[in-house]
């Protein structure tokens, strides 16, 4: 028995796609009318995709989409007001002016988002598909993504996961046979999306994208597969866009007017509409007086847009992080405290808060059974099992994407790297999509996620597994990076990580693991942006973190010998930087040196140099000196290994000259 | 060809001077002895005149109006059209060390880390002068560990002194503490590398990070011209053995002449002053006297030309000017009164340029109107002598011979102050007698 749609559904539908077609006819006149500002994709061609997917959708399913995604949108449930004031600039727009056409945010109607970024939309689905597996709910995630997104690795890695760990998501190809300009036949090696997903051990279907009871019947499946636990489903929806890439670009460099005047002919609206008429008894007239009302509420939504006020400058730089929703301060330091080393610190903060809250799960390499490379999940798999402690393929970027949806869907997912440089193939997931979430939803979604690994050279790890990397993870906005050096400070620090809204890398140096220090049994935890004087003197200030902080420590024992008090200054989070605590320190001092592990260029080192010059320059009494890594990638042989590494000696001297200079 | 815009030196001891801006803008066509800047120069502010011709081009690092900068500093080119200027190193020349250091001196010091870097890093200024010395930077060790090699790197234990320096040196926080206790930097020997002065230098026995003193709210900023005049305070008191000789001169012809010439002088004019006369005859007395008039150059003496230009000190609201009255031995009494009028005037508007305040072979000073008689007036250093007028008053004199008592006669108070180094005694002793002769004779 194959379901249908019902009378009312297939006026609904009718309904959907006539709001897409008309709400996109209005904005492409609008765009020659100057009133959009960036760019304008429109999805005129393709409106039954979205009318017949989304036709299955509840308002707690979500959705991710790509920068032609005006009609998913809508077809979940955008009014085309809140659309048009998005791409007028307007503040009541569903991204309130932050976003334009390529990034559309209503987390209130499950539109978790849509991307300039092609195909990361598939990994957030996978990880929306996760969180609510793991939630137990019978929600369902759908990525909609165009024919360019399936010969990217997301794909690839996407499909594999969902597949694997039969993951409740839709993938949506919507192949209209052109990435951007270039066509799908140039870019693939067999010309169907569909029978790719057997490769995965998915379920794929290939239909008539233009056909939206094809569509509508394919989605009734996949989606009553996915909401009994059959996991997820590839469905290939053959269509092709009507108007140009973008609105204003020229059109016939890459395909020709009667391929796109044939295609035009096969409207999917007008196809409806015929058979509605010819085999479901509507009559025109019903039809056509549906259509008068889309046509009149889509000018209202346009005329309400152009007097919709803009966003207030004041506003363009708020919600890049969450609001704290609590205070935290730090209580004070038990040095009788017993004794317990850097890793077991963390195995402690994150056995206690996995079991305070069941929505943290960890995504990593060997975080299973086996309990981590570095035993920073030893024993929890045996308490929380597999899909909280959840053993990956090797795929940075596709756990990364996934733990970015998670997040959004609802969950804390902690992405464990093992080691940091492993943090690179899921740059773009992190600076893209994972730091910019909170800022571009305006505050709407919340993005709880925790990337840990380990850093730093030593024990001739090499070039792949020693990076450092936390300067250019500072730089990014939206993202906090802490770089504990002590036991105690690692527990607290991953303690804030796991409770706080943010995006938190947290960096541990492999080399300190294993030091002891005092940590109090029980709940402790360290607010982010608040340094540390690890150690108190007069006569010049040394910051540094990690490591280095201890070889710092250390150089300063040696100068207290010859009568110099060093002020070792340990700023625990990168990001953010307590840069008072420093200025403060050298306002006393009026010296400063930074010790840092990674090269000096535009690196952390600089940037406390920089902020010293800007909030201390009155009080230095010597130049700001740097020591740092030195700028090769890390070499292997113990012999060059050391050479590109700041050691004990060269801190001390340096610190030396400082004084005397 | 470009022509180069550098900081010139207005006066004579001048190592720095504050710019006050450009008359002309980047891109102006630019023609000989057109106003190009202003600069203020230790006394004064002047209109620096275009030495070539070209279009107008700023330096990358030119200085913003009221910078202080080097003499010497490059701060513009002038091009032809279409040319594009080509910018080096905008320091001065660095001053050649008078020793140089031997190669084993530069050689690196026992211990130290070589530079981590193949290639030493030093700037191009330093480069330059370790090849006038003969040096291979790749010897040198930097005292900053794989740091950049400095200048006294090169010179090794011996710290060039902060006055050598073309740019006073000295850390943002001694600074800070300079101005807040109006303290001069150039009076501060500085301790730390190539002399840079710290707060250590500024306040010995105090440790790092005590509180400093308040400035107090009636406090009174020290201006640039106070500063000048302290300067050159300073230096007068470093560098002559100062003697002063006092004396009373009968002031009778003086007063009859100077009544004589106010009967005279036309309504509206001003007739010539006590002032204009002692000039006057301090003029020609040079000539006969020239040691007074002298200039000291270590390996020999300067003695006046012709052309006698003679100090006259203005109290001008500011603080003491000094300008210079011209070739006064030449020109008429009328002449001089006129000239030194105009000079006082413009010192007391603090118009005066530095060209009016430079060059004079002895200067005269006044405290007459205080009803002060003696005093110890300062030698404006490279100067040798200053006389100082007190006031003229009444004093007891013996009657004529042969009879007893005392009679009453208005006498004028002198002071001269001379440098024992070039000029002894009796020399300046009969300078001061000739003069006395003359000023009872004017007339």
């Amino acid at each position: 028995m194959v379901a249908a749609p019902d009378r009312q559904e297939l006026a609904n539908l009718y309904r959907t796609m006539l709001v897409i077609r008309h709400t996109e006819e209005e904005l492409a006149r609008c765009h020659q009318r100057g009133l959009i500002h960036g760019a304008c994709h429109t999805y005129v061609g393709q409106e039954a995709i979205a009318t017949g997917v989304c036709a299955h959708l509840n308002p707690a399913d979500v959705v991710f989409s790509t920068h032609r995604g005006h009609g998913h949108a809508l077809a979940k449930g955008m009014p085309p007001f809140e659309l048009i004031a998005e791409l007028f600039g307007r503040v009541s727009g569903c991204s309130r002016g932050r976003g334009g056409s390529m990034h559309l945010f209503s987390p209130e109607i499950g539109m978790l988002g849509t991307s300039g970024i092609v195909a990361p939309c598939i990994l957030q689905a996978t990880g929306g598909g996760y969180a609510f597996q793991l939630a137990g709910n019978h929600q369902l995630a759908a990525a909609f993504f165009g024919d360019g997104a399936v010969n990217n690795g997301a794909f690839h890695e996407g499909l594999n996961m969902a597949a694997i760990w039969k993951l409740p998501v839709l993938f949506i190809c919507e192949n209209n046979q052109f990435a951007t300009e270039v066509p799908f036949s140039q870019a693939s090696g067999i010309p169907d999306v569909g029978r790719r997903a057997a490769n995965y051990g998915l379920p794929g279907e290939e239909v008539d994208g233009n056909d939206v009871l094809a569509v509508w019947e394919a989605a009734h499946r996949a989606v009553e597969r996915a909401r009994s636990g059959g996991g997820a489903t590839l469905i290939e929806c053959k269509t092709y866009r009507t108007r140009a890439h973008a609105e204003g670009m020229g059109d016939f460099t890459y395909r020709t007017r009667e391929d796109v005047e044939a295609w035009k002919a096969r409207c999917p609206i007008a196809t409806l509409k015929s058979r509605l008429v010819q085999e479901h008894g509507f009559t025109t007239e019903e039809l056509d007086a549906i259509e008068a009302i889309v046509v009149s509420q889509v000018r209202q939504a346009r005329e309400k847009a152009e007097a919709a006020p803009p966003p207030e400058p004041k506003d363009a730089s708020t919600h890049v992080y969450a609001e704290p929703a609590r205070v935290v301060a730090e209580k004070p330091a038990d040095p009788n405290a017993r004794q317990i080393t850097f890793n077991q610190a963390t195995l402690e903060a994150l056995t206690e808060e996995m079991a305070a809250n069941d929505r943290i799960f960890v995504l990593g390499e060997g975080i299973g059974v086996r309990g981590g490379n570095f035993r920073t999940t030893a024993g929890l798999f045996d308490k929380h099992g597999p899909r909280r402690l959840r053993d990956t393929p090797i795929c940075e970027r596709g756990f990364v994407g996934l733990a970015c949806g998670a997040a959004m869907a609802g969950a804390r997912p902690v992405v464990d790297f093992m080691f940091a440089d492993f943090v690179l193939d899921g740059w773009g997931e992190i600076v893209n999509q994972i730091a910019k979430m909170q800022f571009m939803s305006s505050g709407r979604l919340k993005m709880p996620v925790l990337l840990r690994g380990c850093i730093g050279i030593g024990h001739s790890a090499a070039t792949h597994h020693s990076g450092s990397y936390y300067g250019m993870l500072a730089q990014v906005p939206g993202l906090w990076v802490a770089v504990p050096s002590t036991p105690r400070d690692a527990k607290g620090l991953l303690k804030h990580a796991l409770r706080c809204d943010n995006p938190v890398l947290f960096l541990e140096h492999r080399e300190i693991l294993q030091t002891k220090g005092p940590v109090e049994e029980g709940d402790l935890e360290i607010p982010f942006g608040k340094a540390r004087i690890a150690r108190a003197g007069t006569h010049a200030t040394v910051v540094a973190v990690g490591r280095m902080n201890h070889l710092c420590l250390a150089a300063a024992e040696e100068l207290a010998r010859e009568g110099k008090q060093i002020e070792v200054i340990d700023p625990r989070t990168v990001s953010p930087l307590d840069g008072e605590t420093i200025a403060q320190s050298v306002r006393k001092t009026g010296r400063l040196l930074v010790v840092d592990e990674p090269a000096g260029p535009c690196g952390f080192a600089a940037e406390v140099a920089a902020l010293v010059a800007d909030q201390a320059f009155d009080y230095l009494d010597a130049p700001v000196r740097r020591i740092t890594g030195v700028a090769a990638p890390t070499p292997y042989s113990p012999v060059l290994e050391q050479t590109v590494l700041p050691d004990q000696a060269r801190i001390t001297q340096a610190l030396r000259a400082l004084v005397e200079e | 060809m470009a022509v180069e815009i550098r900081i010139p030196r207005l006066g004579w001891s001048m190592e720095e001077g504050t710019f006050a801006g450009w008359l002309k803008k980047p891109g102006d066509p630019v023609r000989p002895n057109e106003p190009l800047f202003t600069l203020e120069g230790e006394k004064a502010t002047q209109e620096i005149e275009s030495i070539g011709e070209g279009v107008l081009h700023l330096a990358p690092d030119c200085p913003r109006p009221g910078q202080v900068i080097p003499v010497g500093q490059l701060i513009g080119q002038l091009c032809a059209p279409g040319e594009t200027p080509v910018w080096g190193s905008s320091a001065p020349t660095p001053a050649t060390p008078e020793t140089p250091p031997r190669a084993a001196e530069a050689a690196p010091k026992p211990g130290a880390l070589p530079p981590l870097s193949a290639e030493v890093a030093a700037s191009p200024s330093v480069r330059r002068l370790a090849r006038q010395m003969g040096i291979d930077l790749n010897q040198v060790t930097p005292a900053w560990p794989g740091g950049r090699v400095m200048e006294h790197d090169l010179v090794p234990g011996a710290p060039v002194p902060a006055n050598s320096h073309s740019r006073l040196i000295a850390t943002p926080r001694a600074r800070r503490i300079a101005r807040e206790r109006g303290l001069d930097l150039r009076q501060v020997r500085g301790g730390g590398p190539g002399g840079r002065i710290r707060e250590r230098d500024l306040q010995t026995g105090m440790p790092a990070g005590a509180p400093l003193a308040e400035i107090p709210d009636n406090a009174i900023p020290v201006t640039p011209r106070r500063r000048t005049i302290a300067k050159a305070m300073v230096k007068s008191r470093q560098e002559t053995v100062p003697v002063t000789l006092t004396t009373r001169a009968d002031a009778t012809a003086l007063l009859a002449l100077r009544a004589r010439l106010k009967r005279e002088t036309p309504k509206g004019e001003i007739a010539p002053s006590f002032n204009d006369m002692l000039l006057k005859i301090i003029a020609d007395l040079l000539v006969e006297h020239p040691l007074l008039g002298s200039r000291w150059e270590e390996t020999y003496i300067v003695p006046p030309g012709d052309t006698i230009d003679l100090g006259l000190a203005v109290d001008a609201p500011t603080g003491l000017v000094v300008p210079v009255v011209r070739d006064v031995r030449r020109r008429s009494l009328a002449e001089i009164a006129a000239d030194s009028q105009a000079l006082v005037e413009k010192g007391r508007q603090s118009r005066l340029t530095a060209d009016e305040m430079r060059g004079a072979l002895f200067t005269l000073t006044s405290l007459g109107p205080y009803g002060v008689e003696f005093f110890n007036p300062v030698i404006p250093w490279p100067q040798v002598a200053i006389l100082g007028m007190g006031t003229i008053k009444p004093q007891p004199v013996p009657l004529p011979t042969g009879q007893d008592g005392f009679t009453f006669r208005k006498e004028l108070p002198l002071s001269l102050t001379f440098d024992h180094r070039i000029v002894d005694g009796a020399p300046a002793a009969r300078f001061l007698r000739d003069l006395v002769e003359r000023v009872e004779v004017i007339g």
